[in-house]
Parts: C-alpha cells; sequence; structure tokens
C-alpha cells in the first residue's frame, strides 16, 4: 500500500490532470457505447418508417424526439448527421485525452529527472565513490519511463478497460438483461488466459535477454579482442562460438514466438465463440419474439466492448507490478541523505589560513583510523608539500579540507573559523582542487577551462592555460580552444587532462590551491614550469601539493611528512635533509639515483 | 566517415531491399504457409459479417430455422479455423522474423571475421554493435511482421471491395474514393510522427548522457561547487526533451482522431446512400442484413488502411537500418589474398594445411613505404634485416612508427610500397591465414575473454590439452597465482579479466603465446606500471617467452630493451640509432638520453613504493 502511495505521490501537483483524463476516458467510454445505437434507429426505421412509430433504442428522450417525426430521407439524414456531429465532439475529446496523456507522462518524468539530477548531485562523496553507475543509469532513464508510463497511460487503461466493460454491459442490458449475462461468458476465460500469458511472457523476456546479453558479450569481446583473433588465426573458432550462442537466442525467441501465436491462436478462437454463442441465444430469443434484428445489430457491434479490452489485463496487471519496483528503485536513491543536511551558515572572507587541530579520521564502518591527531598549521601564501607513501593519509587531508569528508574527532579551522560552522559551498568555491584523475566534461577546452565562472573574460582564460603550460597542446588541436573533449570529442592525454583541470582552477582567485598528487602525469620538466608560472600570478595563494617527487618538495616553504596516518616531521628541506627519518631516506635515494646511473654507463 | 546515425534515406536502394528480400525468402516453405495463413484469416475474417448477416436476414428478419444446425456448425467450424489460421500465421512470421535476423547477425558476423584489423582502426564499436543488434532487430522484425500486416491488409481491404462491389458498386465507389485520400493523409501523419520522435529520441539521449556525465564528474563538480549550474544546465536539457516529446505527442493526438473522423464520414455517407436505397427500391434490394455488412465493412475497412500507411512509413525507416546492415555485410576486406594464394593455401574456413610452408622466422624490410591515409607517411623506404631467432627491441617516442612496423609485420596492414619478406619470400605470396598461424601477439593491453583461465590461455593453440595449458602456465612462471586460486585453472575471471591484477592479465596471454609456440612473436609492451614484485615476474617471463623466436618488441622496460639482440631507435618512421645496449649507450645521443630518463623514472618508482 505504502509502494502504491509512493507510486501515486510521483504525479504531485498534476493531480487534476489526471482526474480530467479520467473523466475524458470516462466520457469517452460512455459515450462510445451510444454509437451503435444510431444504426440500430436506422435499421429499425428503415424496417418500419410510418409515421408515428416509437423504437425501442435506448437514447436520451430529447434525441428521439429531434429524430421524430419519421419522415422519410429527412430522417436519415438527421441520424446520419448527428452520428457525424456526435463522433466529432467525441474525437475532439479523444484527441484532448491523448494529449493530455502526453504531457502528463512528460510532466512527471521532468520532474522526476530533475529532482534526481539534483539529489543524487548532492549525495555525499561516499556515495558516489561506491555506487555502480551504469545501475544508477538505469534508474534514471529506463525506472523514471516505466513510472511516467505508468501513471499516464496504464492508469488510463485501467480505467478504460473498467469504463469500456461497464458501459457495453449497461447498453447491452437495456437492449436485453439475457443477452449481456450471454455475451460476459468467456470474460473469466480471457481474462485467466490472459494473465497466465502475460505472466509467461515476463519470464519468457528474462530469459531471452539473458541469452542476447549472452551473445552481445561474444559479439563486443570478437571485436575487443580483434588483434588477438586474428594473430592467433582463430578467425573459424569465433565463428562457431557466435553461431552456438546466435542459435541459442534464436531457439529462445522460438520459443516464446510459438507459445504466442498459440496463445492469440485460441483467445481469437474463444472471441469467435462469443459471437457464435450470442448470435445462437439470440436467435432462439426472436423465435419467442424477446428481440429484433435491429436490436441484434446493436449487440453485435457492442459485443466486442466487452471481448477485446480484457485480453489486455495480464499485461496491465505485469505493468502495475514493474512500476512498483520501479518505484522501489527511485525511492531508494531519493531517500539516501544529501550532504548539505550538515552544513554550515558562516561565508567569511577567507583569505588562505589552515589549522588542523587533533584531527582523526576513520570510516564509520572501519576500525582503521586513515588519519590520527593530525595536527599543523599552514600560512597564509605559503607553499606546503605533503610528502609520504601510498595509504599514509595525504589524500584522506585533502577530502577533510574540502569536507569530502567529515572529521571524526578534532577540528579545521580556516582562518579561525571551524570548517564545520562555513556554508559548504562557500568553502570549496575558495578552494582550489586538482584532484588526481582529473574529470573533464565533453564541453570545448575553453569551457571546461572557464566552467565555474562562465562569464569569465577570454584573456583570463588564457592566462590561465599559459601557467597551466597548456598552449603549445591547445595549438596542436584542430579546433583550437573549441576542441570538444571527452568521450565523444578528442581524447587527451593524462597529462593534458592534469593540466586543463590545472587552467580551470586558475581561472578565478583562489585564496587556496590543492593539487592532489596532479603534477604525476606531467614530466618532472612541465612541473616545474607550472610551479614557477604559479608564482607570476598576482595572487598569492596557499599552495598545497601532494607529491611523490622530491625534487618538487625541495622547494617548497613547509615539508609536512606524514606516515601511517600521524605527521611524523614537519620542516624544510634544510631542516629535514639531514635530521633522520622518512625524508632523509627519500632524498639520499633520489641522490644516489644519478650517480648509479653515471656509474652504470662508466661500466659498459 | 560512418559516425552518424542518419535515420532517413529518402532514396529507395533496390539493391539492399533485393539482398535482405533475398534473407527472408531462403526459407520458402515458410513464406508460402504465411501467404497462405494470411488469405486464410483474411477470409474467414470476411465472413464472420457475412454470417450475422445470413443470420439476420434468414433467422431474425424471415424467421426461417432451417439452416439453424448447419449455420452454428459452420459457424464454429469458422472459429477453429480462425484460430488455427492465427497460430500458423503468428508462428510462420516468427519463424522468418528469428531466422532473417539469425541470418543477418551470422553474415555480418563472418564477415567481421574476414576484415583485416584496420577496419577496427577505422570504425567504432559501438557502430558495428549497433548494426548487429538494434539494426538487425529492427529489419527482421519489420520485415516479417511489416510484410505479413501489409499482406493481410491487402487481402482484407481487396476482399471487402469485392464484395462490397458484388453487393452494391455505388457504395462500394463511395468507399473506394476514400482510400487514396486516407492513405496519403495516412502516411504524411506517419511521417511527421516518426520524424517527431526521432528528435525526441535524440534529445533523450542527450538527457542520458548529461545524467552520465553528472555521475561520473559527481566528485568534481562537488569540489567546483558548481552544482547549481550543472542543475540549471541539466533542466534546459530535459526542458527541450519534453519540449520535443509533447510536440510529437501532439502530432499522434491529431492523428487518430482525424482518420477516424475521415471513415466516419464516408460511414455516414455508405448509411445515407444505403438509407436511399431501401426507402426507394424498398428491402428487395437491400436487405437489413446487407445493410449490416455495409456498415461493418465500412468501419472495418479503415483498419487496414491506416495499417498499410503505418507499414509504408515504417519501411521507409527501415531502409537506413536495412543499407548499414547490408553495407556492413557486404564490406570488402583490404587486405586480401590472391586468387593463387587462395588456390594453394586455402581460405579462412578451408585452409590447405598439407600445401603449408614451414616458416623459419627470418624477416626482411624492404623499402617499405607506408601511410594510412596517403597524405601523411609514416614509414619512408624502411630497410631492415633480420636473422632467425633474433629479438629487436623497438624505442621511440608515441608515433615514431614502432607500432607501425609491427602492424605490418603482423599483416594487419600491407606495406603501401616496398615488400616485406619472411624467409626470403614475399609474405604477400603466402596466405594471410599461413603468417597468423604461425605468429605470435603478445598486446600491451591484454584481452582475455569472459570464461576461466583456461579456455583463455588455450585460445593460443585450440587443439591443446589440459596438461599442455599447465605445462605453458608453468613455463611462464603463472602456475603460482593460478593454483592459489579458488578453482585453479577453471576459476572464472570475471569480465574481461577483471578479477585478475594486471601483472595476472599479462602472465595468462604470455601463456598463450608460449602454448602457440610461434616462431614470430611479437610482444607490444605495457607503459603501465605495475609493483616491483610483480615485475619481477613479468620481467622473467618474458625473458622466456622470447627465448628461440625471432622477436619484435615494442618496448618500454628497461630490462627487455637491455636483453634484446638489436635494438632500434625510431623517430619519424625512421631509424635514428641501431644496435646493442652498450654500443648505443656509448654513442650519447637519443637512446643514452631516453634510457636516462626511464632508468630515473623506473627507479625512482621502485622506491616510492
Amino acid at each position: 500500500m505504502k509502494r502504491m502511495r509512493n507510486l501515486f505521490k510521483f504525479a504531485k501537483g498534476y493531480y487534476w490532470m489526471m482526474a480530467l483524463i479520467i473523466f475524458f476516458v470516462i466520457f469517452g467510454r460512455f459515450t462510445y457505447s451510444y454509437v451503435p445505437l444510431f444504426t440500430q434507429y436506422l435499421i429499425a426505421f428503415l424496417k418500419d418508417s410510418t409515421p408515428g412509430t416509437e423504437y425501442n433504442v435506448n437514447f436520451p428522450q430529447f434525441v428521439l424526439e429531434f429524430f421524430q417525426p419519421n419522415d422519410g430521407m429527412n430522417t436519415v439524414l438527421k441520424v446520419v448527421t448527428m452520428l457525424a456531429v456526435f463522433q466529432a465532439f467525441r474525437f475532439f475529446f479523444i484527441f484532448l485525452e491523448s494529449l493530455l496523456r502526453g504531457r502528463l507522462a512528460e510532466n512527471i518524468q521532468l520532474k522526476l529527472r530533475n529532482d534526481m539530477f539534483e539529489h543524487i548531485q548532492s549525495l555525499e562523496y561516499k556515495y558516489h565513490n561506491n555506487v555502480d553507475i551504469g545501475d544508477l543509469i538505469q534508474r534514471v532513464t529506463s525506472d523514471i519511463e516505466m513510472i511516467g508510463g505508468f501513471l499516464s497511460e496504464r492508469v488510463a487503461e485501467v480505467i478504460r478497460l473498467i469504463a469500456t466493460i461497464l458501459f457495453g454491459a449497461v447498453q447491452i442490458y437495456f437492449i436485453s438483461p439475457t443477452m449481456m449475462y450471454v455475451a460476459m461468458v468467456m470474460i473469466p476465460v480471457t481474462a485467466t488466459t490472459s494473465i497466465f500469458f502475460f505472466r509467461y511472457v515476463n519470464k519468457a523476456h528474462k530469459t531471452i535477454e539473458e541469452k542476447e546479453a549472452a551473445m552481445v558479450t561474444i559479439i563486443q569481446e570478437n571485436l575487443n579482442a580483434s588483434k588477438i583473433v586474428r594473430a592467433f588465426a582463430n578467425e573459424s573458432f569465433e565463428i562457431q562460438k557466435m553461431e552456438n550462442a546466435n542459435q541459442n537466442y534464436s531457439k529462445e525467441l522460438r520459443k516464446f514466438q510459438n507459445v504466442q501465436a498459440v496463445h492469440w491462436g485460441v483467445s481469437d478462437t474463444i472471441a469467435m465463440l462469443q459471437y457464435v454463442l450470442t448470435i445462437s441465444i439470440a436467435i432462439g430469443m426472436t423465435r419467442n419474439g424477446f428481440i429484433s434484428s435491429d436490436q441484434v445489430v446493436a449487440v453485435l457491434m457492442l459485443i466486442g466492448m466487452l471481448i477485446w479490452p480484457i485480453r489486455g489485463l495480464g499485461r496491465l496487471i505485469g505493468d502495475f507490478g514493474r512500476a512498483l519496483v520501479s518505484t522501489d528503485r527511485i525511492m531508494e536513491v531519493l531517500l539516501v541523505p544529501s550532504e548539505f543536511e550538515l552544513n554550515g551558515t558562516l561565508t567569511p572572507p577567507i583569505k588562505g589560513k589552515i589549522e588542523f587541530k587533533n584531527v582523526s579520521f576513520k570510516f564509520s564502518d572501519s576500525n582503521n583510523h586513515l588519519l590520527n591527531n593530525v595536527n599543523f598549521t599552514i600560512n597564509p601564501g605559503e607553499t606546503v608539500v605533503f610528502i609520504g607513501r601510498t595509504g599514509s593519509g595525504k589524500s584522506t587531508i585533502v577530502n577533510l579540507l574540502t569536507r569530502m569528508l567529515e572529521v571524526s574527532e578534532g577540528d579545521i579551522y580556516m582562518d579561525g573559523v571551524p570548517i564545520k560552522d562555513i556554508e559548504k559551498h562557500h568553502l570549496r568555491k575558495n578552494l582550489g582542487v586538482v584532484l588526481q584523475e582529473p574529470f573533464l566534461y565533453s564541453k570545448t577546452v575553453y569551457e571546461n577551462i572557464a566552467i565555474s565562472d562562465r562569464n569569465i573574460l577570454q584573456s583570463d582564460v588564457i592566462r590561465a592555460a599559459q601557467i597551466a603550460s597548456l598552449q603549445r597542446d591547445i595549438s596542436t588541436f584542430d579546433k583550437g580552444y573549441d576542441t570538444v573533449v571527452g568521450e565523444k570529442g578528442t581524447t587527451l592525454s593524462g597529462g593534458q587532462k592534469q593540466r586543463v583541470a590545472i587552467a580551470r582552477i586558475l581561472v578565478t582567485e583562489k585564496p587556496i590551491l590543492i593539487f592532489d598528487d596532479s603534477l604525476s602525469a606531467v614530466d618532472t620538466q612541465t612541473d616545474f614550469l607550472i610551479r614557477q608560472a604559479l608564482g607570476t600570478r598576482d595572487i598569492k595563494s596557499t599552495t598545497i601539493i601532494i607529491t611523490h617527487r622530491i625534487t618538487t618538495a625541495k622547494q617548497a616553504d613547509k615539508i609536512i611528512v606524514l606516515e601511517n596516518g600521524q605527521v611524523s616531521d614537519i620542516g624544510t628541506h634544510e631542516t629535514l635533509k639531514n635530521k633522520e627519518g622518512l625524508y632523509k631516506r627519500l632524498w639520499d635515494i633520489q641522490g644516489s639515483l644519478e650517480e648509479e646511473f653515471l656509474q652504470m654507463v662508466e661500466e659498459v | 566517415m560512418h559516425y552518424e546515425e542518419e535515420y532517413t534515406v529518402e532514396k529507395v536502394n533496390l539493391g539492399t531491399w533485393k539482398k535482405i528480400l533475398k534473407t527472408v525468402f531462403d526459407d520458402k516453405k515458410s513464406v508460402f504457409f504465411l501467404f497462405f495463413f494470411a488469405v486464410i484469416m483474411g477470409f474467414i475474417d470476411m465472413t464472420m459479417t457475412l454470417f450475422n448477416a445470413y443470420a439476420i436476414d434468414n433467422f431474425f428478419e424471415k424467421g426461417n430455422y432451417e439452416t439453424l444446425p448447419i449455420f452454428i456448425t459452420l459457424y464454429v467450424l469458422a472459429a477453429f479455423i480462425m484460430g488455427f489460421s492465427v497460430w500458423g500465421f503468428i508462428y510462420q512470421a516468427g519463424k522468418i522474423e528469428v531466422k532473417t535476423n539469425y541470418r543477418l547477425r551470422k553474415e555480418a558476423f563472418e564477415t567481421i571475421q574476414r576484415l583485416p584489423f584496420s577496419y577496427f582502426d577505422k570504425t567504432p564499436q559501438g557502430w558495428i554493435m549497433a548494426r548487429m543488434t538494434s539494426d538487425s532487430r529492427r529489419l527482421a522484425n519489420i520485415i516479417s511482421w511489416g510484410v505479413v500486416d501489409f499482406l493481410w491488409s491487402f487481402v482484407i481491404m481487396l476482399a471487402i471491395l469485392i464484395i462490397l462491389f458484388i453487393y452494391s458498386w455505388k457504395l462500394a465507389l463511395i468507399i473506394s474514393a476514400s482510400i487514396p485520400v486516407m492513405i496519403v493523409l495516412a502516411y504524411y501523419f506517419r511521417k511527421k510522427i516518426l520524424a517527431g520522435y526521432r528528435v525526441s529520441r535524440k534529445k533523450n539521449s542527450i538527457v542520458t548522457a548529461a545524467f552520465n556525465e553528472s555521475f561520473m564528474g559527481a566528485k568534481t563538480t562537488k569540489s567546483l561547487a558548481i552544482e547549481a549550474e550543472s542543475l540549471r544546465e541539466f533542466e534546459i536539457k530535459t526542458g527541450d526533451l519534453r519540449r520535443s516529446t509533447t510536440k510529437a505527442i501532439l502530432w499522434s493526438s491529431i492523428f487518430s482522431p482525424i482518420m477516424l473522423m475521415i471513415s466516419y464520414i464516408v460511414l455516414g455517407v455508405v448509411m445515407y446512400q444505403g438509407s436511399k436505397t431501401i426507402i426507394t427500391a424498398g428491402v428487395a434490394l437491400l436487405t437489413v442484413g446487407t445493410f449490416y455488412i455495409f456498415i461493418d465493412y465500412t468501419v472495418r475497412f479503415f483498419d487496414p488502411v491506416m495499417q498499410i500507411s503505418r507499414i509504408l512509413a515504417q519501411f521507409q525507416q527501415a531502409q537506413a537500418s536495412a543499407e548499414r546492415i547490408v553495407q556492413l555485410i557486404e564490406e570488402n576486406p583490404a587486405i586480401y589474398d590472391t586468387d593463387e594464394v587462395v588456390q594453394k593455401y586455402g581460405d579462412l574456413l578451408n585452409p590447405h594445411f598439407e600445401n603449408w610452408e614451414d616458416l623459419e622466422g627470418s624477416i626482411e624490410f624492404k623499402d617499405v613505404t607506408f601511410s594510412y591515409n596517403d597524405t601523411e607517411i609514416i614509414l619512408d623506404k624502411f630497410n631492415l634485416k633480420v636473422e632467425k631467432g633474433m629479438s629487436v627491441a623497438l624505442v621511440g617516442h608515441t608515433g615514431s612508427g614502432k607500432t607501425t612496423i609491427v602492424n605490418l609485420l603482423s599483416r594487419f596492414y600491407e606495406p603501401t610500397a616496398g615488400e616485406i619478406l619472411i624467409d626470403g619470400k614475399d609474405y604477400r605470396t603466402r596466405s594471410i591465414h599461413w603468417l597468423h598461424k604461425r605468429l605470435g601477439y603478445v598486446l600491451q593491453t591484454p584481452h582475455l575473454f569472459t570464461t576461466n583461465i583456461m579456455e583463455n590461455i588455450r585460445y593460443g593453440r585450440l587443439d591443446a590439452t589440459d596438461e599442455e595449458v599447465i605445462e605453458a602456465a608453468k613455463a611462464i612462471g603463472a602456475d603460482a597465482f593460478i593454483s592459489k586460486m579458488p578453482n585453479g585453472y577453471l576459476s572464472d575471471i570475471g569480465e574481461g579479466g577483471n578479477k585478475l591484477s594486471i601483472g595476472e592479465k599479462q602472465l595468462i596471454s604470455f601463456a598463450r603465446a608460449v602454448l602457440a609456440d610461434p616462431k614470430i612473436l611479437i610482444l607490444d609492451e605495457a607503459t603501465s606500471s605495475i609493483d616491483s614484485e610483480a615485475e619481477q615476474v613479468i620481467q622473467e617471463a618474458t625473458h622466456k617467452l622470447l627465448s628461440g623466436r625471432t622477436s619484435f618488441i615494442v618496448a618500454h622496460r628497461l630490462s627487455t630493451i637491455v636483453d634484446a639482440d638489436l635494438i632500434i631507435l625510431l623517430s619519424g618512421g625512421k631509424i635514428v640509432e641501431m644496435g646493442g645496449h652498450k654500443e648505443l649507450l656509448k654513442l650519447k645521443g637519443g637512446y643514452y638520453q631516453l634510457y636516462k630518463n626511464q632508468f630515473l623514472e623506473e627507479r625512482s618508482k621502485q622506491i616510492e613504493v
């Protein structure tokens, strides 16, 4: 019940549309049941058109009066014209109904899409780290479509099904109650076969999809391995592999189609038998004078209302089940709390002083402390290098500072203000972070650089590209700054991506820059050039560099050495290079390398 | 070339449809039965109305019940024949659909196997996938059910017209007059609707792509704090989608009411005319039953008309699918064996092994010139002679021509000018298959199949026994980690081998090559770093792999380079330096620099870990 409430809640704001659609559907079916009566009236009239005769046709009084008096072709003209006008009126409402259904589906989907986009965007870092993107895409595409389609189309269909049978039955009832019961004999039979058949359809589709997926995998792997296939001359083996999968898939499809053929064959037989039965009973009744030929014509035309719609019942039930599953899948995402539920309110100007006071961090589902009682201070304008082995906690520091993660203990201060009190967007706007594996949007190079401020001056973009030593690369692209990057455009090398990511944080003046091992994909030379160019900027940002290059550390104002989640040393190159510890060991090894090489060359 | 998906091709291409229809009509028996059942079905469908009309005239009007038992018997019989022919009809159509689909995929796949590697360099995988899945499916569907529906509609239309003409040519004429109007109008609407939905589908895929991008870049969006802007951009896209879809819906919403209205106007005229006949001439000329027939047929007449318009529009839409898939099936390989070669060595599916010479392993590049696209020359008069059993390391920057050389040697491409001699003979005088059977290729990023380890190694030589596979793994030093896996050699390695580390994947692909035991080996070394322990294992494995074979290595690892018999430094498709390791170091030229950089990089990485 709760699931159903959730499903219908997606139409919130558009209930009036739903109500209007339902009204139109009922109205359309109600009026439809009167259409055969025109034929019935005409036949009755043609059989006996003596003036003054009244016909036993279930039209409202005013219509019957309008058709009177019986006056040859004039009456015929009246009936025919009235039918045309009546239908035109009906078709106009059908048009409105169909239009409204489309609008409703689109409105529901638009709202769901936007809500989902906004919500997923606001989910915390950890969620995005663990989420299966393929599955998420499935939810925001097919599940949303399923829900939109169900609320607009299927709900209307259910109403239509009920209304059709109801009004069809009522109309037949007015002709003859017995006829109505006769006409309904096959309904339970058809309903049952329909339900069973569509249950089978659902099951069969799953198997078919599995077989198809298996085949698609084989094609895909064959294409991926096209070189290997050729190099080992295994083409005929591949053809055989595909042959098997192709046949398996085809066999499964055939099995399904054979069942389908039987189902439609049987249900068409049933439908026709319903006609036979009805007409036979009617013949019996007319012998006793209970029913006339014009009434039989009307019944024959109305009986379709009871036979055909019920065949779709099974599908409707199946769709309802699927819509509920989709609802669950959407709700599951919407119920994950947004990271901004935990947010500060302050928006102080940020100059760039950073303090870590007794900061510890561990994931809530683990006992392993990634950071343990970390303390340090970084002053505005300083360049600080974090150095340490993989897993020593370097990246965790960045994630805590940007509040992608929340400290477990201790506090982080920004210019003396605890960052937990600062509004997250404000904080992040002031931090320029370049991640280790940067993500570029599938836009042009220019738009990627100008991403955080679309109204920025062109000169600023070019200047940022220069500092990131990207100018030369851009000039080799066929469309320069207008080259589209990413999947559908030019593929950039790892180093180029990193430099675009660097340029995009340099376009606006950020008081704090953070390079999370992001200079590793560019060579030592470029690394140096970029750092040098950073110094020429008007604004002196606090710069945090996480690196494994000891030469980078050498030039920093401050070096913070991390070991096993703890700060083991803080100092400068001068103070650390002679002090026993990790830094000295790294430095010594680095220095000896060049020597080792020269020695080796000598030896040969 | 064929990246863009065009849906509409206005011109009807007869060659394409001939090919497709040939595939469909391959199963003549099914096609015959399909026609047969379609005619029966249409016929029975028609007689239903006649049955009812007979009943009206004889039983209800005249009260003549003599024929009642036979009437009911026949009617029931008709019901069963109807059911039977519906079954047969769907059964046959389904059979043809599945078969067509199957055949198209099979032929496309076989063509793909014949195409040289260069085809995949310039054709995106997605393009091929789409041809083999959605296009073939759509085509088979439209062909079988489209033809069927067309046929059935046509039979019904024709039958209705004939029967009506027999009863009253005047009324029949009225109905006939409306056919062209209806078809033209319906066709016009269908096209509009299809075009509308095409736009909406395109917008839909833009929205999906935006979702994808937002999920992939979630962390970046957060760190840049641009959620609001990206939401605004997204809302523009979803708004666009809604607008285009509602527009398409508008067209389809108008369509059916308009068509219905026309049919009811025609019905009105028929009713009027029919009534007039009855009133002026009496029931003798037009019985109530006949009147019923006319009304019923008029209403039902328009369903096939609508069907035909739908099928025509669909066929037009399918044309693009058809062309694309025929194009794939009929794609000619750019690299192929001459007829004489095929005669002697056989082709891919029927190799004449008895005529195959052994391969010794000496290789010579003689004035080899190569360009991918005529404008940019990659190799220019390249000369190189390699003795049997020698290992050659190719070094140089990206784009220096290393990969081109091994691609040419593997005959994935052929020289634009000059020739490549294997054992002293131009390799084009032997079959591609011959070369590939004797050549081993170990890829930079090893490709593994989604199956177990045993089968993946066996891919090197399909008729190898389990013991031979295990032996190859042992020889390369892969046995150690394989035995530790839960199911040993039968362990599944996940999609594309994603349950294994890069180093483990490489070992498996090495074992594969060892099993194949090729005379010539090409090793495209990985640039990606692996941990030093694995590095050690790989290094030893490489050594074992290369020994005793003529080998070409696109080299990145120092140890591999140093071990090679001959090192070739390439730049711009030309040999800059060539010789042994020590020799080249002494030159203190390009190789020296390259080696130094590589050395420092590799060593400092080892320290980092």
